[in-house]
């Protein structure tokens, strides 16, 4: 027995397109109203242990301390800043440097080529001391000056060891 | 002169496929690129830029996050608090959670999000209510510099 209609075999199936471009435009104007671009973040180590907590190591070679020190106005600007007290000079604006690439070159100029074998890099640690009202972006420039270069894509690392003078009350 | 088309009564359909295919290729994109990760961020904190910034290798194992606001605020897990006793009570707090769950503190890594124009000081202030709190890992967060970025503030 033939139950199949002969005449619905050609027919056309059309199918609702309707209810499915209505959820496809939902979906994409959500994804449009969540799309955010985000900047990716990274961290610079600094290891502070307590004060009081005895720190002397036999086993640990004798670390050289490199002393930044960041002065500023009590707006917060940086109005000046010392390696081992000696004074930076700003290059001449229009050299497209700035006081920090000074501050990194006399880093490297002390501690030699990071990269070499005779480099001092590993054994020495900076230590800034920054007044009070400082913006912090300076001290990030600061420890980017020290921390490391760029070239081309990739990071040279300089000095690792950083830490922080205990603030300076200021005003 | 009659030049009206006979069709009149047909129905105009257009084709639907190629607008289909583009957005569902939007959608995929969008869909790729959807960021769901847990960064704890505040609109009130813009992070200072540093070409050295890269995000680390291998995630952080459950750290603490305090922000800083630009006027000197702190802010854990979204609660703000003056820098002072509100700020040594939520670090006590988490001291005590951290030792009932077995973990010393000395061994959790505090990141520090401050605001480029906080002051450096209220920073050194909280790293100090930390370790007095026996933290001593810390990591100064920074946003990456993106190429053609210039920050000239």
């Amino acid at each position: 027995m033939k139950v199949r209609n002969a005449d619905r075999e050609n027919e056309k199936i059309e199918l609702q397109m309707t209810p499915m471009i209505d959820i496809v435009f939902q979906l994409l104007i959500f994804f449009i109203m969540t799309f955010k671009i985000v900047a990716q973040e990274g961290d610079f180590n600094i290891r502070m242990p307590a004060a009081g907590v005895p720190q002397s190591d036999p086993m640990v070679v004798e670390t050289t301390t490199l002393k930044v020190r960041m002065k500023s106005n009590l707006e917060g600007d940086l109005t000046s800043i010392t390696l081992d007290d000696r004074a930076l000079t700003p290059p001449p604006s229009g050299s497209g440097a700035d006081v920090f690439d000074v501050l990194r070159q006399r880093v490297l100029e002390t501690v030699g080529d990071p990269t070499g074998p005779n480099s001092l890099a590993p054994d020495t640690e900076v230590e800034f001391e920054c007044d009070y009202n400082l913006d912090y972006q300076y001290v990030i420039r600061g420890i980017t000056a020290v921390s490391g270069k760029m070239e081309g894509n990739k990071v040279i690392k300089i000095i690792e060891k950083i830490k922080f003078a205990p603030p300076n009350k200021q005003g | 002169m009659r030049i009206k088309s006979r069709k009149f009564g047909t129905k105009a359909e257009g084709d639907m496929t190629p607008m289909i295919d583009m957005t569902f290729q939007l959608i995929a994109f969008f869909m790729v690129l959807i960021n769901f990760t847990e960064v704890e961020t505040d609109e009130r904190v813009v992070l200072p830029i540093s070409e050295l910034a890269k995000p680390p290798e291998t995630p952080l194992d459950r750290p603490i996050t305090i922000q800083v606001t630009a006027d000197g605020q702190a802010l854990i897990g979204g609660d703000a608090m003056e820098v002072g006793g509100q700020l040594e009570l939520a670090l006590n707090r988490e001291r005590r959670v951290l030792g009932r769950l077995g973990r010393s503190p000395a061994s959790v890594p505090i990141i520090i999000r401050a605001h480029k124009e906080a002051k450096t000081g209220k920073v050194q202030e909280i790293i100090e209510y930390c370790q007095s709190s026996q933290f001593e890992k810390f990591r100064l967060r920074a946003e990456q510099e993106i190429e053609g970025q210039n920050d000239e503030d």
